[in-house]
């Protein structure tokens, strides 16, 4: 029987239908409301949970369920996708005029979700699509040069937003010589390497076929080779982590050239220093391109006390050059320039070892450690 | 001074049972509370219950109570057609927005739980009963857990103070109360291999290994490890690892040390765009089997007598192709295996995509893979 006050949303049990549909249109309406976690729901209509551009749950106001048992509201109260029969997992909360339902995954945009209560349909809520509606898309790819080595290791690919996992092979694809399409260059890892916010992928070329006297560089040959054209294609389709896809490819173009067998030296690097009172940087010429993501995290100065300075470091000119800069103008003094031994060039060759040491010829010991290299500015 | 007494002893029960339940002077150090899982890489059992949670966004590992501690001899698990369609409608969501990450069978209840991961990074764990698909519980639950942020090698000291590589948490296993680990950077080509003994102690006893293989005994290359298992070949204790760059080396357990720089010994190798996933051991008529599951290429089978009598050989620099030297593998008739794990003795888990594009999980036979 209808019970309602005028000018109130209820709930009609004799007609289902009309039910449904005015829950919808309540449903939708209330999708405005930024949620906060009250529990207090007497306004006799269905409401949902946000945390920023997440729906994290429902909330049932008791009034709609009939003959409500509290110890079997789990088993009475079903929450699911329309049209599919089977019910979610989620976690029951029940208040004094409300059970709020939290799903283990935040409700998806765009779907339907049906309720159930004792078996008959409750409501069907659609979820609208809120959120960032800016498409993901590639910043850079590192390295940045259009000279590489034959026997490049890795590529770094930024992106503007955080990406969904696990998709990368299916949209980075090859090409040698502007014309064909080359597959296995990339070693297709699972997992994925992604930085913790995932915008940074590391790629690597399939180190399998680089590495001398394996079976798959005997069979196939190396990924690259010295005197080919290749362009490395990031194509549309790519979704980031609330879906949007990527819809501006990005290329990256450039030249092998030959392999890269020797360590980098940082005795051989040529230190620029500014003049002491000014905040010019420091500037280091590598003479060849080394690895950036490594670049910028191995290599640090320390004043003459030995505090390792805090400043900003970035890569210059093909990640040939890099720059330190201080918040504070430098004063003049000693100061030592560190370098961690895991600093790659491009082939993977870092301080202590190259990438494939062939020990019966390679047999002079590198010395261990952190690399060391003291400078005046004065 | 009865009074004292009995006063005395209510105090010392009232403190013994305080710390009781707070503690539950749990075995394996486990204390309540909520662990803050931020991603599933990876999952194992430990004991009694006990699954191991290898997290690489927050750079740990969980050690969580299940309370799944009830033995059955034989797993009874169904198989379950379009599992990730339906792991999908009990989340909530659409297959294509869930990845299965892994899945770990409790040796104890023979029951398979699976690492779900959704696309906006949200971690799920799932377990099976039957063909029916259940919530693990992650809040108030008894749970340990260690970081593995901190890295091999020196430092130069970020300049913000925090640790800053990322790592990506490749295989986990537990063995002889050590959980053990294969990590592999973000940044420079290097793996880390962890062995940390459980209990999961307050310092920081984990060693962090060196495990190098040298193909044809000459060109030497720290690559990283996919996947492991340990396998015990006459009697004595082996860690089993399948590299990135296709090598399966073996290195004596007993080897892997603090501050050790092992060197395993190459046993074979797989062949070209080989990615290794997931291996088991299985028994038949007393022999062990090692399979592989690979990104492309069917599943692998080795016996592990082949690699026992393989042994001597190695000691010496090979200068042979590997297609001759390396030992003996059968290609199994069963292709695009995503994960796969140990069932019981005779049976094993399986989750495939098939050539209909569906996913399904099924149980596998030794008797027929044998």
């Amino acid at each position: 029987m209808n019970s309602c006050k005028p000018a109130q949303h209820c709930v009609d049990d004799t007609n289902i239908f009309n039910k449904a549909r005015s829950l919808v249109i309540w449903g939708l309406a209330l999708l405005l409301f930024a949620g906060c976690a009250e529990h207090k729901n007497d306004k006799g209509f269905i409401t949902i949970y946000w945390d920023g551009k997440q729906a994290t749950g429902f909330s049932v106001p008791r009034s709609l369920l009939t003959d409500f048992s509290k110890d079997s509201v789990e088993d009475l109260l079903k929450v699911r996708l329309a049209k599919i029969q089977l019910d979610m997992l989620g976690e029951y909360t029940v208040s004094e005029d409300s059970v709020v339902f939290k799903p283990m995954m935040a409700l998806t945009h765009g779907l339907t979700y049906e309720l159930v209560w004792r078996g008959q349909p409750l409501a069907q809520i659609e979820m609208p699509k809120v959120g960032n509606f800016a498409n993901p898309e590639v910043n850079f790819i590192y390295p940045s040069g259009d000279s590489l080595p034959e026997n490049l290791l890795k590529l770094y690919v930024h992106f503007t937003k955080p990406m969904q996992e696990g998709q990368a092979m299916k949209y980075i694809t090859v090409v040698r010589n502007r014309k064909d399409t080359i597959s296995s260059v990339f070693l297709d890892l699972d997992p994925e390497l992604w930085n913790k916010e995932r915008t940074t992928l590391t790629v690597w070329v399939d180190p399998g076929r680089i590495k001398r006297e394996l079976q798959p560089n005997k069979a196939l040959g190396p990924p690259l080779q010295n005197g080919n054209h290749y362009e490395v294609l990031i194509q549309p389709g790519w979704t980031d982590a609330e879906g949007t896809a990527i819809v501006k490819p990005f290329r990256k173009e450039f030249v092998a050239v030959k392999r890269d067998e020797a360590s980098p030296d940082p005795g051989k690097w040529t230190i620029f220093t500014p003049k002491p009172g000014t905040r010019t940087p420091v500037i280091i010429e590598l003479h060849e391109p080394l690895d950036h993501e490594v670049m910028i995290h191995a290599i640090a100065i320390a004043d003459s006390k030995g505090n390792v300075l805090k400043g900003t470091i970035a890569t210059l000119k093909g990640e040939r050059a890099l720059y330190f800069l201080k918040d504070q103008p430098w004063a003049s003094g000693k100061y030592t320039l560190l370098v961690e031994p895991r600093l790659e060039d491009l082939a993977g060759n870092n301080l202590e070892r190259v990438f494939d040491k062939d020990i019966l010829t390679d047999t002079v010991e590198k010395k261990k450690g952190i690399y060391k290299r003291t400078f005046l500015i004065r | 001074m009865k009074k004292l007494f009995f006063f005395a002893a209510t105090l010392i029960a009232l403190g013994v049972l305080v710390s009781a339940t707070r503690s539950g002077n749990n075995p394996y150090g486990l204390k309540m509370g909520t662990p803050s899982i931020q991603s599933i890489s990876a999952i194992a059992f430990g004991p009694d219950g006990i699954l191991f949670v290898g997290d690489s966004k927050s750079g740990a590992v969980f050690a969580i109570d299940t309370k799944d501690k009830t033995m059955v001899e034989k797993a009874s698990t169904a198989e379950i057609k379009n599992i990730d369609q339906k792991i999908a409608a009990v989340l909530g969501t659409e297959a294509k927005n869930i990845r299965i990450q892994d899945i770990a069978v409790n040796p104890v209840s023979k029951k398979i739980y699976c690492a779900v991961q959704a696309s906006n990074g949200t971690p799920v764990l799932l377990s099976l009963e039957g063909d029916k698909i259940q919530a693990v519980d992650t809040k108030d639950i008894l749970f340990s857990q260690v970081s593995i942020t901190n890295v091999p090698g020196e430092e130069v000291k970020d300049r913000n103070g925090r640790p800053v590589r990322d790592q990506a948490i490749s295989d986990l296993s537990y063995s002889d109360g050590s959980v053990m680990l294969s990590g592999i950077s973000n940044q420079e080509f290097a793996s880390t291999f962890r062995k940390i003994p459980f209990p999961f102690g307050d310092k920081q006893e984990q060693s962090s290994l060196e495990i190098f293989h040298a193909a044809h005994g000459r060109y030497e290359t720290n690559a990283p490890i996919r996947t492991f298992t340990t396998a015990e070949l006459n009697g004595k204790k082996y860690l089993v690892a399948s590299y990135t760059c296709t090598p399966l080396v073996l290195f004596p357990l007993d080897e892997l040390q603090p501050g050790k720089h092992v060197k395993g010994r190459t046993v074979g190798e797989f062949g070209a765009g080989n990615s290794p996933i997931d291996m088991v051991t299985l028994k038949k008529d007393g022999n062990s089997y090692l399979f592989m599951a690979n990104s492309n290429r069917p599943v692998m089978r080795v016996s592990f007598r082949n690699i026992e009598s393989y042994q001597g050989a190695l000691t010496e620099p090979i200068k042979e192709s590997y297609a001759t030297a390396g030992v003996n593998f059968i290609s199994l008739p069963v292709v695009n295996v995503l994960q796969m794990d140990k069932l019981d003795d005779t049976q094993v888990v399986v989750l495939q995509r098939r050539t209909n594009g569906d996913l399904d999980l099924w149980i596998g036979r030794a008797d027929r893979w044998i």
